[in-house]
């Protein structure tokens, strides 16, 4: 971790995970993973296909089988917490495929995930803030999720994050399977925004150049293990580094 | 004419009981991927408490709502325990469990009970006939089919036109991450089963005016309940409903054109029907394993 980073982390650490083990059935995908994210920062977690990057992603939430080891977010402790407490301390995960339920409309997926803090006083997203903010969505809002292109999906994702009231959001690779004018306008466009409001974001990705443009850390994933943390510039100049443990 | 107009209404009743009962076991094996083989105890549970409160003297309409919240209560506890820790074991357990605790339940209202078959005393509003084509047809009969088709079509206005019935659609497809949407998913679930079961005590109670109420219909309501569910295709709102009709009307017609093998001409409809179709009348694009 670098000096910045660990000063930063005691000032306001919003994610801390220590000792992570997690996996199913006996198969261990998670060894021992160490980080800690502090708030306002941006971070790129990489690593190569089956690294454990959406293992890491789901057990945040309690969504793995097995887990065992510390999660901390805002201070708390979550081990064992049912994923909808820990979605109520402000934390929202954008998942692999976007996971936009297709049976549901787009007006349907925004509503649901304002539903648990409907009664709240001073929220800082409402339904027709996002109308009004993300209008492709507003144009859809009837249709069936399931007939939006790859770019709206992620974009109705993402806003779906944002109505639950988080301000830490972790995107499961947003920029799998989308185009590049999608990844520019939907990804750099507004994740990039999010990040410039102080959303602390955890982006989870296979894109290094675009990763890397958007988080100013980087985390990388090889077999379950945490091999590099540090600043991105570090990551892109280590041309073996990325060879050994991305691939590339 | 006026004979074969009266069977199908006939069947048509028997056909909204079939989908009441069968609509409470679609939802909770599609949303819960749990198969409730004491659904039909809810029903017959539901019978009885019709039977007896309408017996009572009190407000008869209110006999309905009775066996709703009666079968609805019963459902609230099955499922804090022993329903909960099963969700997530193999269909098999769960039919070993809920099997089991079907035949208890049997034992337990026989005990309660007795073991004769009991009729409700119809309420005066509902007695009597209405003349179809100068047939006679029982009030009691189209107000199954009225209040059946109102309340099918209440459950299908929550589940496809509101947001709790969006979120138990979103359910069906990913328990998990409607989690992270911070929502709680074990009270959508205790819900959901609390409604199913008293679907089937409602149906019961509705279902008491013409098949009565004795030791042993529970069984005979879940098995068609079952055949009605898997014959209109799993997760499918609109097979459900083809398939309690389907199976209304063979029963009924073939009580009346080969009333020995009723119940084999029937059925061997239904067996011929899954084995052509074996996705069921209404096959969903998307299944849920």
């Amino acid at each position: 971790m670098s000096a910045q980073a660990q000063q930063q982390s005691a000032s306001a650490t919003y994610l801390d995970v220590a000792g992570l083990d997690a996996g199913y059935d006996g198969v261990r995908v998670l060894h021992g993973v160490d980080f800690s994210l502090a708030q306002g920062e941006a971070v790129a977690l990489l690593g190569r296909n089956g690294a454990g990057k959406s293992t890491l992603c789901s057990a945040l939430f309690g969504l793995e089988p097995q887990i065992s080891g510390r999660i901390a977010i805002k201070g708390q402790e979550v081990a064992g917490w049912p994923g909808h407490r820990i979605a109520r301390l402000g934390v929202a995960l954008v998942p692999q495929g976007r996971g936009v339920y297709a049976n549901l409309t787009v007006d349907e997926n925004l509503t649901m995930a304002a539903l648990w803090s409907r009664k709240q006083a001073n929220r800082r997203w409402v339904k027709e803030r996002i109308y009004e903010d993300f209008p492709r969505l507003a144009e859809r809002r009837s249709f069936s999720s399931g007939a939006l292109s790859g770019g709206e999906r992620q974009l109705l994702a993402i806003a779906r994050a944002l109505l639950t009231q988080a301000d830490l959001i972790v995107l499961d690779e947003p920029s799998e399977g989308l185009s590049p004018r999608a990844i520019e306008e939907v990804i750099i466009g507004t994740v990039g925004r999010l990040r410039g409001e102080g959303y602390t974001l955890l982006i989870a990705e296979q894109n290094l150049a675009m990763a890397l443009k958007l988080a100013e850390r980087a985390l990388v994933l090889d077999h379950g293990r945490v091999v590099f943390d540090g600043p991105s510039a570090t990551l892109l100049a280590d041309k073996d580094l990325q060879k050994e443990h991305l691939g590339l | 004419m006026g004979f074969y107009a009266v069977q199908s209404l006939n069947a048509l009743s028997f056909s909204m009981l079939l989908l009441l009962t069968g609509l409470g076991l679609s939802v909770v094996l599609n949303l819960m991927n749990f198969v409730n083989l004491t659904h039909g105890s809810f029903f017959l549970l539901g019978a009885y408490v019709g039977v007896y409160w309408l017996a009572s003297g009190a407000p008869w309409w209110l006999a309905f709502p009775v066996a709703f919240v009666a079968a609805g209560l019963a459902g609230f506890l099955l499922e804090r325990f022993p329903f909960r820790q099963f969700y997530a074991r193999t269909h098999l357990m769960q039919v070993l469990l809920t099997y089991g605790l079907s035949v208890i339940f049997a034992d337990l209202m026989r005990w309660g009970f007795g073991a004769q078959i009991l009729s409700p005393e119809i309420p005066e509003a509902l007695r009597g006939v209405v003349f179809i084509m100068d047939m006679p047809f029982p009030i009691y009969r189209l107000f199954i089919i009225g209040f059946g088709a109102a309340l099918a079509f209440a459950l299908w206005f929550v589940i496809d036109r509101t947001i709790w019935g969006a979120v138990v659609r979103a359910c069906v497809t990913d328990r998990g991450f409607v989690e992270t949407l911070g929502l709680d998913t074990r009270r959508i679930f205790t819900a959901v089963l609390v409604i199913s079961a008293g679907l089937g005590g409602i149906s019961g109670a509705l279902g008491a005016g013409i098949l009565s109420a004795y030791p042993g219909l529970d069984e005979e309501v879940l098995i068609l309940a079952l055949i009605v569910v898997v014959a209109g295709g799993l997760g499918t709102f609109r097979g459900t409903v083809l398939s309690a009709l389907l199976l209304g009307f063979a029963m009924t017609f073939s009580k009346v054109w080969v009333p020995e093998f009723s119940n084999v001409v029937a059925l061997a409809i239904m067996a011929a029907l899954l084995v052509a179709l074996p996705e069921g009348l209404v096959a969903k694009k998307v299944r849920q394993v």
